[in-house]
């Protein structure tokens, strides 16, 4: 009766080995996860979060090494276990890094949106302060010059509005601010030019 | 009980025969197992730890922004592990008895090798154009102040302003990449800032050198305004565009040196009314206007248009190289008023009040001027 206990039990262990050490590759996790990762690709993740995006590369690219080394063991010592964590915490890692680019993107935009009004408000400022600058032979050469300057800052907006549509914003932000370290120049020779006529003038009057 | 010996009788299996089979069966699992034991130890393992340093070190590449500054070196090294994985894959399929991981060693080796150039190269182009970009967005931005001063006071036309505040938005957008960090966008701005630049700095050149073919018979005057001077012991004025100065000579002796502004189209010599240009030749001072009798301060009218600048104008505009309602231009001064930092006038001379009034004294109705491109030539 003893024997045929310990014969049962030998029997059930290496059957229980053998039906834990087939267990298959996690292929729906492994999916799961590079289509996260593919999604936060999408999202730009690359660009605003690198660092974060990098991290779930890595932690995809970890999980299917540890696949690999584990189809190579023997088929009664693999064990996906580690794996399977590796690919869940890349899945909804991958989450939180989406979230974080959108944040991210959303903040940039915000700030692209303020600094394109207020270039776009400054260019208004000036056309009108243009107005009212001395026109005399020595303004007017310098007037036709800040009138180019202007052209050619009024152009690259539309550079800046293609790169908002592909959502290239980091670049679009350079481009308005140094729009706006030129037009904030143009706008101080403007007050400038504008003041010391009217100091002139006043000079003029009192004698 | 009955049905036992009954069994046992049927199968003619004795209680001692059973305890032989299950020695047997047991001795026989210890033995296979012993065996599956010895073979899994003996059999080719994978490079599991080499191959996960080469997918580290790949990793460290990309995060140095490896793709940004040495890309054709991260695809190639990408590729190799890419083909390590796949020999990996191929070796995994096979019966664990016939794997041979001798290739995917020597792959991962090679893929290991191009991760650790790639990483390596990509730290040195970084820190190498973070140094360079540095000095070289500083050097261009003292380059654009210069220009800037040369633009304002050279006739340049629309196109060419507009490439130069093409350049200097780029190189302004080149400082805020390298701000960022992003090294490879702030060196394509500044190529581009190079690029505008470059061509505004050809057009202002190939004019100037243009330009200053004339050098020899302006030289030529000097020397014998200078000679004139000496000779008579006189006053004579000499201006000289591209310097911006009027200078003072006496008995052929330098006495003073005023800085002069002309007009705003100022290289060449004037031909019509409106060009905005300064003439250029052997005048003399026509009329002198004291205060109040000129517009702008005192005033030295100059003797232009000369018999010689008619018959140009007049050959241009037979020529058809002039409109036909074109006029000739007169009353060329130099008057005060000046000092506004750049040429301003309509193709007079302009100084600072206070030379105006020292030139004044010194000056007579007759006294020679002679007006050149430079005598400097491009220096």
């Amino acid at each position: 009766m003893k024997v045929k206990l310990f014969v049962s039990l030998v029997v059930f262990i290496i059957a229980a080995l053998l039906l834990t050490s087939c267990s298959k590759a996690p292929q729906e996790l492994v999916e799961a996860a590079k289509n996260a990762v593919d999604s936060a690709k999408s999202a730009q993740a690359d660009l605003y979060v690198p660092d974060e995006f990098q991290n779930i590369q890595d932690s995809l690219n970890a999980a299917l090494s540890e696949i690999q080394a584990q189809d190579s063991k023997f088929f009664i010592s693999r064990d996906y276990t580690h794996a399977k964590k590796l690919l869940e915490s890349t899945t909804s890692m991958a989450e939180t890094v989406i979230e974080d680019a959108n944040f991210r993107k959303d903040e940039i935009r915000v700030e692209v949106q303020e600094s394109l009004a207020e270039l776009k408000l400054l260019l208004e400022e000036n056309k009108n302060l243009m107005s009212k600058a001395p026109k005399g032979k020595d303004g007017r050469q310098a007037l036709e010059i800040i009138e180019d300057e202007i052209t050619v800052i009024e152009a690259s907006l539309s550079e800046v509005s293609a790169l908002i549509t592909n959502g290239d914003y980091i670049n679009a932000k350079d481009k308005i601010d140094a729009g706006l370290v030129e037009v904030q120049s143009i706008n101080d020779e403007l007050r400038e030019a504008i003041a010391k006529r009217s100091g002139i003038s006043k000079k003029a009057t009192r004698s | 009980m009955r049905n036992k010996i009954h069994l046992r009788q049927l199968t003619g299996i004795t209680k001692a025969r059973r305890k032989w089979y299950v020695s047997f069966f047991l001795i026989g699992a210890v033995i296979v197992l012993g065996c599956a034991i010895g073979i899994y130890i003996g059999f080719p393992h994978p490079p599991v730890q080499a191959i996960n340093r080469t997918r580290v070190l790949l990793s460290e590449a990309r995060r140095s922004e490896a793709w940004r500054y040495t890309p054709g070196l991260l695809r190639e090294a990408e590729n190799c592990f890419m083909l390590v994985q796949s020999e990996w894959r191929k070796q995994n399929q096979k019966i664990f008895l016939n794997r041979d991981f001798k290739v995917l060693l020597s792959l991962n080796n090679i893929a290991l090798q191009q991760a650790l150039i790639t990483h390596q190269r990509t730290k040195e182009i970084k820190d190498s154009l973070k140094i360079l970009l540095k000095i070289k967005i500083e050097l261009m931005s003292q380059k654009i102040d210069s220009m800037q001063a040369v633009i304002q006071n050279f006739p340049a036309q629309k196109l060419t302003r507009s490439k130069f505040t093409k350049g200097s938005l780029f190189i302004l957008e080149s400082r805020l990449a390298y701000e960022r960090g992003n090294y490879q966008e702030a060196n394509q701005k500044l190529a581009r800032t190079e690029e505008y630049l470059g061509e505004v700095y050809q057009k202002i050149n190939d004019r100037l050198i243009e330009y200053i073919k004339e050098l020899p018979k302006w030289r030529s005057w000097a020397t014998e305004v200078i000679e004139l001077s000496k000779t008579n012991k006189s006053t004579v004025i000499m201006i000289d565009k591209m310097a911006r100065t009027c200078q003072v000579y006496l008995a052929g002796e330098l006495k003073a040196v005023y800085s002069a502004e002309f007009g705003a189209n100022w290289i060449g010599h004037k031909i019509f009314r409106g060009d905005l240009a300064t003439p250029e030749g052997k005048y003399f001072i026509k009329e002198k206007k004291d205060l109040g009798q000129s517009k702008y301060y005192k005033a030295l009218e100059l003797d232009y248009p000369t018999p010689e600048d008619r018959e140009n104008f007049i050959s241009r505009k037979k020529s058809g190289k002039l409109p036909k309602d074109a006029h000739i231009g007169g009353s060329i001064e130099i008057h005060g008023e000046g000092g506004k930092g750049f040429n301003w006038t309509e193709g007079c001379i302009a100084l600072r009040n206070e030379d105006m009034d020292k030139l004044f004294q010194m000056t007579f109705v007759g006294t020679p001027i002679l007006i050149v491109g430079t005598l400097n030539g491009l220096q």
